[in-house]
């Protein structure tokens, strides 16, 4: 099948430019972005990661410790790079028991060795909290750590600097544009757009998403950012992981939870019996108030689809201007409504590519948004590789493979930006997307590893009974 | 290599195989419908399904069983053969002990095995009705009476379906076992072998297996119904609950085995000599690494008084590195590396490696591993613990390790007796269902003691009373007020409880 072709290029000289500092390449377009064939691709991701090795090699403790376990010294080859992938648990292998004893000593501790900064003089004897703890990394540190929640409930932490952040929302801004010619879009420009954004997710959080938001108002003005919930606490977050740990420990009625954010009881209370008038007084300012001006909307696909019903409800058709906006998250659970990509063009006004399905999680500082053929695109500024989900060996870059998805993310600065995923993938590596974007890409949809792994009604009698209590209504029993 | 999977039902093997399934480690199996075959495996009308059962004596099923035992012989049977095979692609058992637990199959359906399993009712029970008097004077006799059942079975175990049978057997229950997709051919393989010696006795078509998907909810609404079953038994946790959870109504009673996992608690008597030491590390080192720490009853966990000062993790350094020794020394034909090493698992203990100052590693890998937390926090992932890897906590007092005991934790291995003993009321209060000399924590038998604190084998049954009010009169109303009632006739009435 013939590609498109974007018309775009990219010279070469940029490209070598960008090996010593890939995120000089954060400024390019998509369309330019995606114009890179794979060959040239990879010749500057090897150069890209061969310079990144190098300079974490000595300064991040524990890629240190792993190089040296596995005996490698150099990086030759994009392959040679494989074992050293940190796996996905590597960001919350600190034991949660820490958080139970405000052992944020030992915490920061463990922080330091996956960051080329030096974190060894912080001094935490004032934190009680988390977000004590991430205040002071961000005080007194270059650094500006996210959380996320990982299965069982654990928090995981990204040592993230201010900087990238920075990145992190010029990528966003990026993954808004279209890839082809739509002359409805038009970049948005600091200091002279004023684009409300709305997203169903906190305002303040050690969450990326709210990194970026924060970044967006310093970029085009305060208050821009419309969200149902002003802030979500990480200790509050927190909790579910530590209450599993405890149930384990035989400990479950002797969880202690720090008085501070007992307090918070009231505050969780009032957000509990206020989200859903929140969540529709957000859905009714946005067609009411904004009906007709152009915004960007980032939440998850069922949001969407409320957002078409309300619109639909009253009568609304084309509700906001051209150049908006809808981004959702990849797993979607639940029934797919009918026609909802005709209702959402018909109702919201938005064209098929401004609906975006993106693709991304808290340990790779990009988005990787949908083709309208169905395919995630990978940017030249990450390396993907795929790996034998039981062994770890790493499948041929060649053809189309399946297995569990693994990248090295070259806008990792002071951090490793190498990552093994929970996630099964396609990755077609042959590149030719009829959509017109070169490079490899992701076919169709991601999955959870075990969904692609089978035999998930495997039942043993050894284990443990994983009682999950929501973090609230045990705070609330207290 | 064939990987067809019949379904066993009412005393016919059903190959018509339309499914496909995925397996563990990337393989496949077929299977026939189980919706064009439910009501095959169901009782249409349990009287006339289940009224041969209750003409059976206890002897008579004992000679059942005992006779079956006898063709069980994995050398001559070959439908044992074909599991053993399958086994060596779906399940997680190294082979060579997965052909060690083939071979002892056997021992299960010998006489005085069964009278053990017997022994946890009672014969008496079992034979018939066992009759006592309240102290009001009406005389009761109680039976247990199978019901229909769905087995939701653990694959961690070819074991599992022979407990399921035999069970069934004794309380002459109607059983339709699901099979796991991680022990695919052992219930077939108990299934065919009764066909083949006995097709019309009423204990081969009270025995059924079939394999459908969880969460196939064509299949699974029509089967977990009060009109079709009475009593679901679940082994395992999230797996097998997560889609039955929602059919659980009045009339359709749970039995759920839960997930378990099992620790030790090492008193510093340990440390008395050398020899105690190496003795202890040795018993441990069977506790982790029999049957290569598949079982709810292998130990994940232990618990070491050896003191957390400078001092005491020395000692408990040493322990550990014993503890290793041993795990690599045990008897092949018993204890093997993993062939698939949990890589879930490795990345956690990868990490760990990074904590040197929390954290002493050794091993780790598809050999073992202990990990010693020197900060005495338990790991995280300690239920996910498995190809012979243990955590071992130093503690300052038994105490200390008392804490870590709850209910998911069945079997608790301990060293010396004489605290095994002391702390037995303890370990019990705090969830625990099952103390045990260390080393010998693989011994335990779910048929012969109580499984995971309840009565497996009573669990089975609905217990039947029949109530004779007339021999020794028990006053109603309709025979007149006694004098000098003031309501004293009403209350001889009612249920005094």
């Amino acid at each position: 099948m013939e590609q498109k072709n974007s018309g775009k290029t990219v010279d070469q000289s940029v490209l070598d430019e960008a090996i010593e500092d890939p995120r000089r390449l954060a400024s390019l377009t998509k369309a330019e972005t995606f114009s890179i064939p794979s060959d040239v691709a990879d010749k500057f991701r090897l150069a890209a990661i061969q310079m990144r090795f190098e300079k974490l090699k000595d300064r991040v403790p524990m890629l240190t410790k792993l190089a040296e376990e596995e005996q490698i010294s150099e990086i030759k080859t994009i392959e040679d790079l494989a074992p050293l992938l940190f796996h996905n648990t590597v960001y919350k292998s600190y034991p949660v028991g820490w958080l139970e004893k405000n052992n944020f000593k030992r915490l920061t501790n463990w922080l330091d060795k996956l960051t080329s900064h030096d974190l060894s003089g912080v001094d935490t004897a004032g934190c009680e909290l988390i977000e004590d703890w991430l205040e002071l990394m961000w005080r007194e540190t270059p650094l500006q750590v996210n959380y996320s929640a990982a299965k069982g409930g654990k928090m995981s932490f990204n040592p993230r600097e201010k900087e990238d952040w920075q990145i992190y929302t010029q990528l966003f801004m990026n993954v808004l544009q279209p890839f082809s010619e739509d002359l409805s879009w038009k970049p948005l420009v600091r200091g002279k757009d004023k684009v409300p954004v709305f997203h169903w997710g906190p305002k303040k959080s050690g969450r990326p998403m709210s990194r970026l938001i924060e970044v967006y108002e310093q970029w085009f003005g305060e208050g821009l950012v419309i969200t149902p919930m002003e802030q979500m606490d990480a200790d509050l977050m927190s909790i579910a992981g530590r209450l599993e740990a405890a149930a384990k420990k035989g400990e479950k009625g002797k969880l202690t939870v720090n008085p501070r954010v007992l307090k918070m009881k009231e505050q969780i209370l009032k957000v509990r019996e206020d989200m859903p008038k929140l969540e529709e007084a957000m859905f009714q300012d946005l067609v009411t108030n904004y009906r007709g001006q152009r915004v960007i909307m980032f939440g998850t696909r069922g949001h969407l689809f409320k957002l078409v019903e309300g619109c639909e409800k009253r009568k609304l058709k084309s509700a906001f201007a051209p150049g908006s906006v809808f981004l959702y998250g990849s797993f979607f659970m639940g029934e797919e409504p009918e026609n909802w990509e005709e209702r959402t063009r018909e109702a919201l006004g938005l064209k098929k590519e401004s609906m975006m399905e993106v693709y991304g999680m808290s340990e790779v500082l990009n988005f990787f948004d949908r083709c309208e053929d169905g395919h995630y695109h990978l940017p030249v500024t990450l390396v993907p590789y795929v790996l034998n989900p039981e062994s770890g060996d790493q499948y041929p870059r060649k053809g189309v493979q399946t297995g569990q998805f693994a990248f090295f993310d070259l806008m990792a600065d002071s951090y490793w930006g190498g990552f093994v995923t929970g996630d099964g993938v396609t990755v077609n590596w042959e590149g030719r997307c009829p959509c017109g974007r070169h490079g490899a890409f992701i076919e169709g949809d991601v999955v959870p590893l075990s969904q692609m792994e089978g035999g998930d009604d495997k039942i043993n009698c050894a284990g443990s009974t994983k009682a999950h209590e929501n973090a609230i209504e045990y705070i609330l029993e207290m | 290599m064939n990987f067809d999977i019949p379904i066993v039902a009412a005393g016919k093997v059903i190959e018509d195989y339309s499914e496909t399934h995925s397996g563990r480690f990337g393989e496949s199996f077929r299977t026939p419908d189980p919706n064009k075959y439910l009501d095959d495996l169901i009782l249409r009308n349990r009287y006339k399904g289940m009224q041969p059962l209750y003409q059976l004596s206890l002897d008579e099923i004992v000679e059942y069983l005992v006779e079956l035992g006898k063709r069980l012989d994995i050398e001559t049977n070959p439908y044992l053969q074909w599991a053993k095979e399958i086994g060596t692609v779906f399940t997680d058992q190294a082979v060579e002990i997965n052909a060690l637990m083939y071979k002892r199959l056997q021992q299960h359906f010998e006489p005085a095995f069964l009278e053990d399993v017997i022994s946890t009712i009672g014969r008496e029970s079992l034979e018939g009705w066992v009759d006592y008097t309240l102290c009001e004077g009406k005389r009761c006799s109680v039976r247990p009476v199978g019901v229909p059942t769905v087995h939701i079975i653990a694959g961690n175990g070819n074991i599992v379906g022979v407990i399921t049978l035999i069970r069934n057997a004794l309380i002459r229950g109607h059983a339709i076992v699901k099979i796991p997709s991680n022990e695919l051919g052992t219930p077939v393989a108990l299934a065919r072998t009764m066909i083949d010696m006995a097709p019309d006795h009423p204990l081969t078509k009270a025995f059924n297996v079939a394999y459908w998907k969880g969460g196939d909810e064509t299949f699974e609404k029509r089967l977990y119904h009060p009109g079709t079953i009475d009593r679901i038994v679940a082994w395992g946790g999230e797996a097998s609950i997560k889609h039955i959870a929602k059919y659980i109504q009045p009339g359709l009673d749970l039995v759920n085995f839960d997930p378990k996992n099992s620790r030790a608690i090492i008193g510093n008597e340990a440390f008395s000599t050398d020899k105690d030491l190496q003795e202890v590390a040795d018993r441990l080192a069977a506790d982790v690494g029999y049957i290569n720490q598949v079982g709810c009853l292998s130990c994940r966990v232990a618990y070491l008084e050896s003191g957390t000062d400078e001092e005491g993790l020395d000692r408990a350094r040493r322990f550990s590195q014993m503890v290793y020794d041993g795990i690599q020394n045990l008897p092949h034909i018993l204890s093997q590396k993993a062939e698939h090493f949990d890589r879930e698992l490795k990345s956690e203990i990868d990490s760990l490696k990074f904590m040197e100052e929390d954290f002493h590693v050794i091993g780790g890998d598809e050999r073992g591993g202990v990990i010693l937390s020197l900060s005495g926090e338990e790991v995280d992932f300690s239920e996910i613990l498995s190809g012979r890897t243990v955590n071992i906590i130093p503690v300052d007092s038994v105490d200390q390790a008392l804490e870590g005991i709850h209910r998911d934790v069945q079997s608790v291995g301990v060293y010396p007796e004489r605290l095994k003993d002391e702390i037995a009321i303890e370990v019990a209060l705090q969830g625990a269902q099952r103390l045990v000399s260390l080393g010998y924590m693989t011994t335990y038998s779910t048929l012969r003691e109580p499984h995971d604190g309840v009565d497996g084998l009573g669990r089975m049954a609905t217990w039947l009373v029949n109530e004779d009010c007339m021999t020794n009169y028990v006053p109603v109303p309709w025979r007149g007020a006694p004098s000098g009632a003031d309501g004293g006739l009403m209350e001889d009435h009612i249920s005094i409880g």
